[in-house]
């Protein structure tokens, strides 16, 4: 706890100095969530444009993934606001993300381990369907045609992303680096605007990691990207900006840049004394 | 949204399960369309249980269409359980309600039959939804606990209103008059095999359209499933109403059967005695729980007539039915957990793979199969263990924060 609050005051300022115009995109704002006496986010802000990919980076335990349950309506929030598209995200349920444009991948890969390939991605364009129960069962083409055009965007997302030769099989014995294409192209499935990605490189191979990067670049045409990672040389490759939480405080905002240089960021992430190694590593990775 | 689909690049089948796909390999192919294809499986059905009751006596077609009746109710928990994942230990009681709705309305209205079967599913599935929906929002296993208490107050509440359900004599129903020449049994054995064919098609159609997905999506994982979009509560309850009327479906038609409904007639060992019926005959296929229902008409008929070889006392022959379940159902899943159903598959697979002499995976589908055959699909076979073999690989923190 001292060695977030040490760093409050300067945080703040940099993240109004970074603060993008993010009118029209995804705006979090004095955003506090309070599990008891534990603050898991304390006031962060920061916002995402249209098109922008924002890394969010921080040490276990800095308060990542609560600031993804919150966006994801999983948790709601003590105080502050998350504003999507100019309106407040208040009490949003998780299903109603892709509804929302929002779609999120989950740490590891969250495939359900029975449904194939297909289905899996199938069950991402739930949000687009309007089949109702009754002809459902009685299996008329309001349904039965619904799903044949859904397959066929299955189909094209696999396409997409090179997976679909696995398309019947389930994803438990497939290669890690392919389950996580699943992942992306079940999130994928309801054309989303924001596309939130829970430490997508985790587990991959340096092949996957450049494919991965090389999709976020392209991905960005369409919609803007927040993702939490610790592989900084991906973050710092593929991010325009990015935010550093350390116990639930943001600690830095910026670009990659900005961060790479910050003593606050060093800091947090493994205490001064070493501060200067980890600034040598992060060069070399920025140079490749 | 156009309504001319463009050529398909996955098969329509890859995004439904393979349940009970029947592959037909090349003997028989069906069509891809759900609706069709399960239409041409029904008049197959039909063939079949037509010349089935025509060489049987008039108690075997009895007993074939007990079958049927209980294929129903099974059908319904093998979908709930095994796609959606929930256990009710009520699906007795909601035969129970199915039963005592279509005696009630037997003795005091002249309605047709098939008005009175659907006011009685249409009944139960009410009674699962307000069960349902209490259950689903407190999730993991109340419904099961919920469905229990039912199980142990329907026969209570059915007993307490004597005046109204006729306490321990119960109701009497009118079995349905045969036209023309056609043997009682027979007849009776027919409408209750034609509901049966009936509540496949459409379960089987409900279970390969957006709503089977879902409801296989929630049962494996509903953190992602709702991520995905898909409303874990709407699809929980959905699952247990369908369930529910289909039990109350199978309890009408059986009570057509029995011929009586009273308070000893659907106990609380009947609720179980489904669940070992649905697990022995495969949960979450539709063919396992003719599978399941086979047993459950044969089981207690022999255990019956073993403990009268036997001379056994009346007490051990009282639960020598439910011993045989309990031992029936330990013996399935150690040996054999998909069933009967599973088995029988497995079975299938691995003599089209000795014949063909080719390595044929029980998946991908043939139609998948045939559109990827150019494709690298590596020749390793699916199995039940690939799901147990892949851990749920979710850090502790999140599913804690999950609603």
């Amino acid at each position: 706890m001292e060695l977030g609050s040490g760093h409050l005051g300067w945080a703040r300022e940099v993240a109004l100095h970074t603060g993008h115009d993010g009118g029209q995109g995804l705006e979090v704002h004095e955003l506090s969530v309070h599990f008891g006496g534990l603050k898991a986010l304390d006031r962060v802000s920061f916002d995402v444009g249209m098109g922008e990919v924002v890394g969010v980076i921080g040490p276990n335990g800095a308060g990542k993934t609560t600031l993804f349950n919150v966006i994801s309506g999983f948790l709601h929030p003590s105080g502050g606001v998350v504003r999507w598209r100019g309106r407040d995200l208040r009490h949003h349920r998780p299903h109603d993300l892709g509804r929302l444009g929002i779609a999120r991948t989950l740490q590891g890969v969250g495939l359900w381990p029975r449904l194939t390939v297909a289905e899996n991605v199938a069950c991402g364009g739930e949000p687009s369907l309007r089949a109702d129960v009754v002809s459902a069962i009685a299996g008329v083409w309001r349904s039965s045609g619904e799903e044949r055009r859904l397959s066929h965007r299955v189909g094209q997302l696999l396409e997409e992303l090179d997976i679909a030769q696995w398309a019947g099989r389930l994803p438990g014995a497939l290669p890690h680096g392919v389950q996580k294409r699943v992942a992306l192209a079940r999130a994928l499935m309801c054309d989303p605007a924001l596309l939130l990605l829970d430490e997508p490189a985790s587990g991959l191979s340096e092949t996957d990691m450049a494919d991965l990067s090389a999709r976020i670049h392209a991905l960005r045409a369409r919609m803007s990207v927040v993702l939490v990672e610790h592989h900084m040389d991906l973050v710092m490759a593929i991010c325009d900006r990015v935010v550093v939480l350390d116990f639930g405080q943001l600690v830095a905002a910026g670009t990659p840049e900005e961060i790479r240089s910050s003593s606050a960021v060093t800091t947090a992430y493994l205490g001064v004394a070493v501060g200067a190694d980890v600034d040598a590593s992060e060069s070399d990775h920025a140079a490749g | 949204m156009t309504r001319a689909p463009s050529p398909v690049p996955v098969a329509e089948s890859a995004i439904r399960p393979d349940g009970d796909r029947r592959d037909g390999g090349h003997l028989l192919r069906l069509p891809e369309q759900p609706l069709l294809r399960h239409l041409v499986l029904m008049v197959f059905g039909a063939g079949l249980l037509y010349l089935l009751t025509q060489s049987l006596s008039a108690y075997n077609n009895f007993q074939v269409g007990e079958i049927g009746a209980f294929a129903i109710a099974l059908a319904g928990l093998s979908v709930l359980t095994g796609q959606n994942g929930q256990i009710s230990l009520g699906h007795g009681a909601l035969m129970a309600i199915g039963a005592y709705t279509v005696a009630l309305l037997m003795v005091h209205t002249h309605l047709n039959l098939v008005v009175e079967l659907a006011i009685a599913t249409l009944v139960t599935t009410a009674v699962g939804v307000v069960v349902g929906v209490p259950a689903a929002r407190l999730g993991g296993a109340y419904l099961a606990g919920v469905t229990l208490l039912l199980a142990l107050t329907v026969p209570l509440l059915a007993a307490q209103y004597g005046s109204i359900f006729g306490g321990e004599q119960g109701l009497t129903t009118t079995p349905p008059s045969a036209p023309g020449t056609i043997n009682p049994e027979r007849w009776l054995a027919w409408i209750q095999l034609a509901a049966a064919l009936v509540v496949m098609v459409l379960l089987g159609n409900l279970v390969r359209s957006r709503f089977g997905r879902a409801f296989r999506a929630v049962r494996d994982d509903d953190v992602a499933a709702s991520l995905a979009g898909i409303h874990v509560t709407r699809t929980k309850v959905l699952a247990f109403s369908v369930s529910a009327g289909c039990a109350g479906l199978g309890g009408a038609l059986l009570v057509l059967s029995t011929g009586v409904v009273n308070t000893g007639e659907f106990p609380l060992t009947l609720s179980i005695e489904l669940l070992a019926g649905m697990v022995i005959g495969g949960a979450g296929t539709l063919v396992g729980a003719w599978w399941g229902a086979i047993a459950l008409v044969y089981v207690p008929q022999w255990s019956t007539s073993l403990s009268s070889r036997l001379s056994l006392g009346t007490t051990v022959a009282a639960y020598l039915a439910d011993a045989l379940f309990g031992a029936a159902l330990i013996v399935v899943i150690l040996a054999a957990p998909s069933g009967i159903q599973g088995s029988l598959r497995r079975l299938a697979h691995g003599i089209a793979a000795a014949t063909t002499g080719r390595a044929s995976p029980p998946n991908p589908p043939a139609a998948l199969a045939r559109l990827l055959r150019s494709a690298d699909v590596p020749g390793g076979t699916r199995s039940s263990s690939d799901a147990s073999t892949r851990s749920r690989d979710r850090s502790p923190d999140q599913v804690a924060t999950k609603e």
